[in-house]
């Protein structure tokens, strides 16, 4: 049996999972990145690598997420994908017969249309997270309830507490608002799942062809009462995959496993012993044209491994020669 | 004042400093034969970089949109250069369309941010365009001669390389290879295999939009360059000429009263009927109010539409949002089975 890693490194967590070659999940990981993706990345591989079978390695990696870059030369990757095919590829492959991908992550959301597993159209927020999981974490924290028993409060609500949820001050002060009106925390809880739900439908989702079965994954799929609102407003309901969380992560190591099998190569994962090394980045301005385009440069134990950020392209160039 | 003032005496030309912003990327080959043969210097811009931007950005006041404030510091680039920056009000080119009010009153606005700024300019508001726009530019190039003979010998030239380029454009030629091939007085005809890069096995990736944004590789993330690095054929909005363009809206119920955003929707609909085009993308600077219209037009009234992908570019310097859909958006093409969608 030969086993692949697959890591997504989003915005607010860092997810890493190992599937074997049936792409069932071995093991998964999701962690707090804290805005430090290389640290966790080095403590999920460091945790990982105690869940495979002994003297196991893996066979392929793949890395997605926003920081993808700089963990796919962290890690040196066979593949690194966008976010929307590899959550694409996993859903694919645990429910073939999804027609829609329901994804909200810490800082983002999407939507993508699939038919018959292939995505014909997809759209993702732009530039505001009202309608993603930090809004609701923010709205949690300042309700004073622990994020994981948000959803929950959710369902117990009586009556209906309507919350504008197109902009999460907006949605502060109506919430106060609500509060010295007197209406109960539940039912603003649940006030706050369909604001959410619907400011998603009508940015993110608009104007797409949404179709049963849909599909909800990522962390935000964790939350029942998200769920609940999401249900009433499509008149569906929704198909939660067993590892919504880790979605993005699973369909990296897909890809990366159907990578090495076309390639028949051996992987170019630098194993699990990277964990130990010290990585760091260093950025400067880069003063040979008027661009000024800020250069990160990425070491591992002093030695430079990888740069970006130039418009030019002859730093980042440059160092995949070397 | 940085400007060296006019000196009609001396033997040195007059310098005119053209912005390379808005619609620069339509006229341009018009007005650099034009202003030579009338004995100016041309004097273009700087590429955009972060410089321009940057310069745009602080002289410009927050509500103004992306290309306006481009256009700022494309105009600042030019103070102590040049002995006048020609900047025309354009405000119609074809008969109940209109371009917007911020493109109109653009000379307006880089006067008002770069004082002292002094300007050529002309006037554009008509029906039939070039007969039109000679008599404006009579005014214009009283600046620069007063012989009639020489003026009209000038719009003659102007004329006939501006055409030349819209051939090139209309035969999908991207802004750049036509202006360098109508400057060497090819014609498409000539470039029987077309242009390089067009020439591919990848699929056909059609660019709608306003053509000062895509044509744009720094504003635009060097979107038609990714494209092609992709292995994609790249074909634009701008390939459509203006009888295509009333040709699709002669079958819709009305059009969306902007220039701009009736190309956009023509450009859509006529794509999306080619089975060759793979999909679409749609590059929108953030804020843009004729175009938070034309969005909801095509969603409305397009219902059997190629794969779209609405990218927003604005001020932020990250590229990683736009490289992401990009991304996705190619691995989605690719996939598709060719004629669908």
């Amino acid at each position: 049996m030969k086993y692949h890693l697959g890591i997504d490194v989003g915005s607010v967590s860092t997810n890493v999972v190992v599937i074997d070659d049936a792409a069932d999940v071995v093991g998964s990981l999701y962690i707090r990145a804290h805005g430090d993706p290389l640290g966790s990345v080095r403590d999920g591989l460091a945790r990982i690598a105690g869940e495979l079978p002994e003297g196991e390695t893996v066979a392929s990696a793949g890395v997605t997420g926003s920081a993808r870059q700089l963990i796919g030369a962290m890690v040196n990757a066979d593949v690194v994908k966008n976010e929307i095919t590899a959550h694409a590829v996993a859903t694919s492959h645990f429910h073939p017969e999804a027609r829609t991908i329901v994804e909200i992550g810490g800082q983002d959301s999407k939507i993508i249309i699939l038919r018959d597993g292939i995505v014909t159209d997809f759209a993702m927020n732009n530039v505001c997270a009202a309608g993603t999981g930090s809004f609701l974490d923010q709205q949690a924290t300042r309700l004073g309830i622990p994020i994981e028993e948000f959803g929950g409060r959710a369902l117990e609500s009586r009556s209906e507490v309507r919350i504008a949820g197109r902009c999460t001050v907006f949605a502060e002060s109506d919430m106060v608002h609500k509060q010295q009106l007197g209406c109960t925390t539940n039912d603003i809880i649940k006030g706050l799942c369909d604001a959410l739900v619907r400011n998603y439908l009508s940015s993110v989702g608009k104007g797409k062809e949404i179709r049963e079965p849909v599909a909800f994954q990522g962390g935000v799929a964790a939350n029942v009462g998200i769920r609940k609102a999401f249900e009433e407003q499509l008149k569906t309901e929704l198909v939660v995959p067993r590892h919504f969380g880790v979605m993005g992560a699973i369909g990296a190591a897909i890809l990366a496993k159907e990578h090495v099998a076309r390639t028949g190569g051996p992987t170019r994962f630098k194993g699990f012993g990277i964990s130990g090394c010290d990585f760091r980045t260093t950025s400067l301005e880069c003063r040979d044209c008027p661009n000024a385009c800020e250069i990160v440069v990425f070491r591992q134990d002093g030695r430079v491994i990888a740069m970006f950020g130039d418009r030019c392209g002859k730093h980042s160039a440059a160092r995949e020669g070397a | 004042m940085p400007f060296m003032a006019p000196a009609p005496v001396t033997e040195r030309k007059t310098r005119l400093g053209i912005p390379r912003a808005l619609f620069y990327y339509a006229y341009f080959p018009f007005w650099e034969v034009f202003f030579s043969e009338l004995g100016a210097e041309v004097v273009v811009s700087g590429r955009t970089n972060k410089k321009i931007l940057q310069e745009g950005l602080s002289v410009s006041t927050g509500e103004l949109c992306l290309p306006i404030k481009l256009l700022n510091g494309h105009v600042a680039d030019l103070v102590g250069r040049c002995d006048f920056v020609f900047l025309p009000y354009i405000i119609s080119t074809q008969k109940g369309s209109y371009y917007c009010p911020k493109l109109i009153a653009s000379p307006d606005i880089a006067k008002a941010v770069v004082p002292g700024l002094p300007l050529m300019s002309a006037d554009v508001d008509i029906d039939n365009f070039f007969t039109s726009l000679f008599a404006t530019l009579r005014e214009v190039a009283s600046k620069l001669s007063t012989n009639p003979v020489r003026i009209y010998a000038a719009f003659r030239k102007a004329l006939e390389r501006q055409e030349l380029f819209e051939c090139h454009i209309h035969a999908g030629a991207l802004f750049e290879e036509a202006l360098a091939a109508a400057r060497q007085g090819r014609s498409p005809a000539d470039d029987a295999r077309g242009p390089a890069g067009r020439e591919g096995e990848g699929p056909l990736v059609a660019v709608v939009g306003h053509t000062y944004l895509f044509n744009d590789p720094y504003i635009s993330f060097d979107l038609l360059h990714r494209l092609r690095e992709r292995g994609a054929r790249v074909v634009t909005s701008d390939s459509l000429s203006a009888a295509q363009v009333g040709e699709e809206f002669s079958a819709l119920e009305k059009g969306t009263h902007w220039s701009l955003g009736n190309r956009v929707v023509a450009s859509v609909i006529r794509f999306s009927r080619r089975r060759d085009v793979g999909g679409i993308v749609y590059v929108t600077p953030f804020g843009c109010s004729s175009d938070s219209l034309v969005k909801e037009y095509i969603d409305a009234n397009l219902p059997e539409r190629k794969p779209l992908l609405v990218l927003t570019v604005d001020e932020h310097s990250g590229d990683a949002g736009v490289v992401t859909r990009l991304e996705a958006f190619f691995d989605m093409i690719a996939r598709l089975p060719a004629g669908a969608g």
